[in-house]
């Protein structure tokens, strides 16, 4: 199945009218010619019909709020990170372009991947080859988008509108990027990595790539970056990048190609499709909300910075005065380390230290939880706030505003009513 | 029930003057402008008061969910609060919630420096008006007809004067200029990558050329450019409380409530 095809099936399934119905149907029905019409999933409902009556669901992500359906863009909602390890059927989804067949189909015929560019010696690896030859290496990793919490900006940034649950922690198999490189044997002059998939850009245009970005060469030899080809013990799914895909932990997920077929070593900081301009930029000095900031004064983003969910309860929650309120959530950061993660009930007047888990591995994220009682009744905030190893915490407001919204690490607040 | 009396304009034209709107007191203050740029009301009642949202929650609600099953609830319930004029026609009413066709409007700018002039206005003469009027002007309409008794009553006018809510399509509303959008943007992506975004029409005009420049969008001829970026500046623009966006000091860069 591609994009379309997923996303159908959830539609018709939503409501049976008009399952299956040409393009002539579609266009009488809403009274106007749809242009583009053949690039309408095929029995997918305009919407236009009901009030937009709902979004439709891509079958095996329940708990996700979609975003955009071309490209397939749906992110969790809180509560539903609760998970230490985030099940596949809960992990956000952010893609640039449209999946590769092989994807849907499953299929590994004509595939490889190639190691090239500034290396001594380039190789074409299949996926035996890589399961054969390298060590296995295995562990729990958060992906978050770069452009999570962009939804808090303002004036609002282009992109999508993530709130909080563009971040996911399962777990991965596969094989260090570092042991392939050293196979190849990266040159003195490696300045940096980029990789090339599989995936279409949106208007199909071959010349044209969705996404192409990479990692300086020392975040591609640190042991933590790797190669993945299974997620939480089953082959990648579709949707993350079936048949293999690269993940630099603490880095944006955008740094980690899905549907991955090439690494391309180079001598100069990699200029792929959102490489360049203010994709995944931020200004290198701060600037005050709305400025139109030079193309040139843009620089890279590479470690995000520390962050926090609460999973448990949910905003609105009414407690009892008299009970404990049990809370709960996950904190990491974009150096692996987290220290502390303490929680507030009078709007940042007092902090408690919340107990706070080892992580299962670096870069994985640390289960915290705490429990309060409230002194009368009434409103109530619960904030959470991570620290960092270097003594960094996420902030109370929405920190430095940058063009496209990105690094958004305020921290999240909870409402409570306290009867 | 308390009730205040709002006098309102259209761009300034006078000839709109009879409008009444009845608010209930504790909303007035939320309720004291709306969606529609067209439409400023001018508070009475209102002494030293500081504007504090031109733009009222209502209208923000109306703009901020059109989809599913809430549209018609938020849109009688912002016409309850911000729009009811009794005798209002219905074409009208459909503009003055931002819900219907579109109307040409101001460029915002220009809305903004007009409103904030408005503001200021409205504030002097309704304190000049109250100095003059003395107590009587709180019972009395201070246009008499068509003038609404109680907020209950202006609730069910609206209820019954309220339109069907404009379509959406994938988030889209299928306001005028919205076949242009089909026809130039959804090729590629979603109608909903674009319904999350709500920019200015600069910002917008940005992503034209962002979109012919990167991403495959064909040249647009002045004219289909210009219909485009009507249809969002229109239908796609900054929401209510994203309006100060020069002096981003003067608002809270955190949202006001924890709604994640």
């Amino acid at each position: 199945m591609n994009d379309e095809e997923i996303l159908n099936d959830a539609a018709t399934d939503r409501r049976g009218f008009l399952r299956g119905a040409g393009l002539a149907a579609v266009s009488a029905a809403m009274g106007m010619p749809v242009p583009f019409a053949e690039h309408f999933p095929e029995g997918l409902i305009p919407v236009a019909l009901g009030q937009d009556g709902g979004v439709p669901k891509i079958p095996g992500k329940e708990g996700l709020r979609l975003l955009n359906d071309r490209p397939i863009n749906a992110e969790t909602v809180a509560t539903e990170l609760d998970d230490d390890i985030t099940p596949n059927s809960r992990h956000f989804v952010r893609n640039n372009g449209i999946m590769p067949e092989r994807a849907s189909t499953r299929s590994l015929d004509g595939w490889s991947l190639t190691i090239d560019g500034e290396v001594r010696k380039a190789l074409t690896l299949s996926m035996d080859d890589l399961e054969s030859r390298f060590k296995r290496h295995e562990a729990a990793l958060v992906i978050e988008c770069g452009g999570n919490g962009r939804a808090g900006y303002n004036p609002p940034a282009k992109g999508n509108q993530w709130t909080l649950g563009a971040v996911g922690c399962s777990k991965y198999a596969g094989v260090r990027l570092r042991d392939v490189l050293n196979a190849a044997g990266v040159k003195d002059s490696a300045v940096y990595i980029g990789y090339e998939s599989e995936d279409l850009h949106l208007s199909r245009d071959p010349r044209k790539k969705p996404i192409s970005r990479g990692v300086p060469i020392a975040k591609a030899l640190d042991e933590h970056t790797m190669l993945a080809w299974e997620m939480n013990g089953e082959p990648l799914p579709a949707l993350h990048g079936f048949p293999l895909r690269l993940i630099c932990p603490g880095w944006p997920g955008s740094t980690g190609g899905k549907w991955l077929k090439r690494i391309w070593v180079r001598d100069q900081v990699h200029d792929g499709a959102k490489m360049t301009g203010t994709s995944y930029r931020v200004p290198r000095y701060p600037v005050a909300p709305g400025t139109d900031v030079p193309e040139e004064d843009m620089e890279i983003i590479e470690e995000m910075p520390v962050k926090s969910i609460i999973t448990r309860p949910a905003s609105g929650i009414v407690a009892k005065r008299s009970d404990q309120l049990a809370l709960r959530g996950h904190a990491w950061s974009g150096s692996g380390d987290v220290k502390a993660v303490h929680v507030s009930l009078d709007f940042g007047q007092t902090w408690q230290q919340a107990r706070l888990r080892k992580p299962a591995n670096a870069y994985a994220w640390q289960r915290w939880t705490a429990s309060v009682t409230f002194p009368k009744s009434g409103y109530y905030e619960v904030w959470a706030r991570a620290t960092d190893g270097q003594g960094r915490m996420q902030p109370m407001l929405v920190p430095g505003w940058n063009p496209k919204g990105y690094l958004n690490n305020a921290m999240q607040r909870i409402a409570v009513k306290v009867v | 029930m308390n009730t205040e009396r709002v006098q309102s304009r259209q761009d300034g034209d006078e000839s709109a003057t009879g409008v009444r709107v009845a608010l209930a007191s504790e909303c007035g203050l939320k309720a004291r402008a709306h969606e529609g740029q067209a439409f400023r009301p001018v508070f009475h009642g209102y002494l030293g008061m500081r504007a504090e949202s031109p733009r009222a929650s209502c209208g923000r609600e109306v703009a901020g969910d059109l989809s599913g099953r809430n549209h018609r609830r938020i849109a009688h319930r912002a016409e309850a609060l911000c729009f009811v004029r009794p005798g209002l026609q219905p074409e009208e009413t459909k503009h003055r919630t931002g819900l219907g066709s579109a109307t040409p409007l101001l460029h915002p700018w220009v809305g903004l420096a007009i409103r904030g002039i408005v503001l200021r206005v409205g504030l002097v003469a309704a304190l000049l008006l109250l100095r003059v009027c003395g107590a009587a002007a709180a019972d009395k309409p201070a246009v008499s007809k068509p003038a609404v008794k109680t907020f209950e009553q202006a609730n069910k006018a609206a209820v019954k004067n309220a339109k069907e809510p404009v379509q959406t399509f994938m988030g889209l509303k299928q306001n005028p200029g919205f076949e242009y959008v089909l026809a130039n943007c959804i090729g590629c992506h979603s109608p909903r990558l674009i319904a999350q975004h709500h920019l200015s029409r600069k910002r917008w005009e940005e992503t034209l050329v962002t979109m012919n420049k990167k991403h495959g969008l064909w040249k647009l001829s002045p004219d289909m450019k210009a219909k485009i970026l009507d249809y969002l500046a229109e239908n796609q623009g900054p929401l209510g409380d994203q309006e100060f966006k020069e002096t981003p000091w003067a608002q809270p860069l955190y949202r006001p409530n924890p709604i994640w």
